[in-house]
């Protein structure tokens, strides 16, 4: 019961604020006649996406794969550099002006170039994702790894622990939170990198259908889509969120762990 | 080669021998943490080492564990020359360092995992101490949900499943209030007469160290020397009563009168050894 009222009082003002600004949205729309291709009214957009369904969900399905794709991509990428520039002083600061070199470069530049390089399919968008991806992930791992308290590291030396055991045991378990937070980040970057890349060149995926609808003031469809989009990366989010309360019970879960 | 030349004491269980460390600081000086400290321990006694706060007790635990290498000096262990290896002694330290990720069980078998142990076996040791000293049912609880006594019993049990003779246990008792610090003290002084380890606990508790210890090892303010050594006279099983005979008063005021002689000496040198250790450890 109290749990159910808790819940409540959680989602019932920003429900209420949302249904509220698209009431406010749809009748503003009704009384002062703004025509579709300006701003849709919030039932067009609806009607829209029941009948485009299936052109929206060939789209979605292209632009979850890049997201995927690139993330995974740029989270192994990400994490593999964290561990190099932590396990070696010379590697750390050999990269750490190219890790931040990589972000001061305009993604959207980069763009048409690795078209012309790799082609007009979904590898240039797998890279503007990675791109993105890897950097708070290489950031906060390697912050998460440093930053662990440096009795914990005596204590274990003290039992004749080794690097490895060090490293496997204090260090990895320590930078979990920094990792776990750092991809809720990079998930939602994510997205809009997808739809970034998809603008630089293609002809599929979310991104493109909101480019090619705009060029063709089909604007309900391009709302649709941009409305998909948002969804697709609160979705995502919560998935990581999710993943996050499982892999650091110890902060996310109960008081005992379960086994 | 004669034994006897080296000191030899076949009951010795851990033995210190002219231990001295020092550091450079700054200027080309030369600071000196340890001056020359010997002693020697028995198998399953409780020796207390008593000393002003920052005399570099902590520092002698430290080399004792391997953790720091001596300047000279040497460490031995049934014997046999010890100085700078690691994991031979149980260290037990002032935080509780349990791991937050860990569960209280799982933070007691880590150190058997870094042995290299068999870990069902040692999950059945670790379950059967936990309810035999006072954890039980709270192995699978994480460190964050349990009192500062209560955890500083984990951190020890952790300690003790080491299976290592000689446990060192720094200021254990250090954080804890009072009362919980009482009930540790007579808790502590159970388990060792349970266990018979030979324990090493630093102190800078007169009353605590005149409780636990069968022996007293009075250090001087830095740099450190064994300024004397007190045979406590009390039985081995003992209550608080004890405490307040005339024997262990005079003990009492003895020891409180060095320790604020020792301290006061000290005001005016303010070079932390911690910070040094990290200076020196940088380089």
């Amino acid at each position: 019961m109290k749990a159910t009222s808790n819940k409540l009082k959680e989602f019932l003002p920003p429900l209420l604020l949302i249904t509220a600004i698209i009431l406010f949205w749809e009748f503003a729309s009704i009384w002062f006649k703004i025509p579709d291709y300006l701003l849709p009214r919030p039932t067009r957009i609806v009607e829209v996406t029941i009948a485009k369904h299936q052109t929206l969900l060939n789209h979605l399905r292209i632009t979850l794969e890049e997201v995927l794709l690139g993330f995974v991509v740029g989270f192994v990428v990400g994490y593999g550099l964290a561990l190099l520039m932590f396990f070696s002083k010379t590697l750390r600061r050999a990269l750490n002006p190219i890790v931040v070199i990589s972000q001061t470069v305009p993604v959207i530049a980069l763009g048409p170039i690795l078209v012309i390089w790799l082609g007009y399919n979904i590898w240039p968008k797998i890279i503007i994702v990675a791109l993105i991806v890897f950097f708070p992930l290489t950031v906060n791992t390697f912050d998460g790894l440093i930053s662990c308290d440096p009795d914990l590291i005596t204590m274990l030396k003290s039992m004749g622990a080794n690097r490895w055991q060090i490293f496997t045991k204090i260090q990895q378990p320590n930078a979990m939170p920094f990792i776990t937070s750092a991809s809720k980040v990079a998930i939602t970057f994510s997205v809009i990198g997808a739809v970034v890349a998809e603008w630089i060149g293609s002809d599929k995926g979310l991104g493109a259908y909101i480019l090619q609808t705009n060029a063709q003031i089909r604007t309900p469809e391009m709302f649709s889509a941009i409305f998909i989009t948002s969804l697709m990366g609160i979705v995502m989010f919560f998935i990581v969120q999710a993943i996050e309360n499982m892999v650091i019970p110890w902060q996310k879960g109960g008081k005992t762990k379960r086994s | 080669m004669d034994a006897n030349e080296n000191n030899f004491n076949q009951h010795s269980k851990i033995r210190v021998e002219n231990l001295r460390i020092a550091y450079p600081t700054e200027g080309n000086k030369v600071m000196e943490v340890l001056h020359d400290i010997s002693f020697d321990v028995n198998g399953g006694s409780f020796v207390c080492i008593l000393g002003p706060s920052g005399c570099g007790k902590s520092t002698l635990f430290n080399a004792i564990a391997g953790l720091l290498p001596p300047t000279s000096g040497d460490i031995y262990l049934e014997n046999q020359k010890i100085t700078g290896k690691t994991g031979l002694v149980g260290y037990m330290f002032q935080k509780d360092l349990l791991l937050p990720w860990r569960s209280v069980l799982e933070n007691i078998i880590i150190g058997t995992e870094v042995q290299g142990k068999n870990r069902a076996e040692s999950i059945a040791r670790a379950k059967s101490m936990i309810n035999k000293y006072g954890l039980a049912g709270f192995e699978d609880y994480y460190p964050r949900f349990l009192s500062g006594g209560m955890r500083q019993r984990a951190s020890f049990l952790r300690t003790m499943m080491l299976d290592n003779e000689v446990m060192l246990l720094d200021e254990p008792f250090g954080a804890l209030d009072a009362q919980t610090r009482l009930s540790m003290q007579e808790w502590l002084h159970e388990v060792w007469r349970d266990s018979r380890k030979t324990i090493i606990f630093i102190t800078h508790d007169v009353d605590e160290s005149l409780f636990l210890a069968e022996k007293v090892l009075v250090l001087s303010n830095r740099p450190s020397t064994i300024m004397k050594t007190i045979e406590v006279p009390l039985p081995e099983k003992r209550d608080y009563e004890m405490m307040g005979s005339e024997e262990i008063i005079k003990l009492r005021t003895e020891l409180f009168a060095m320790l604020r002689k020792e301290s006061s000496r000290t005001l005016g040198q303010n070079v932390d050894p911690i910070a040094a250790e990290a200076e020196l450890e940088e380089k």
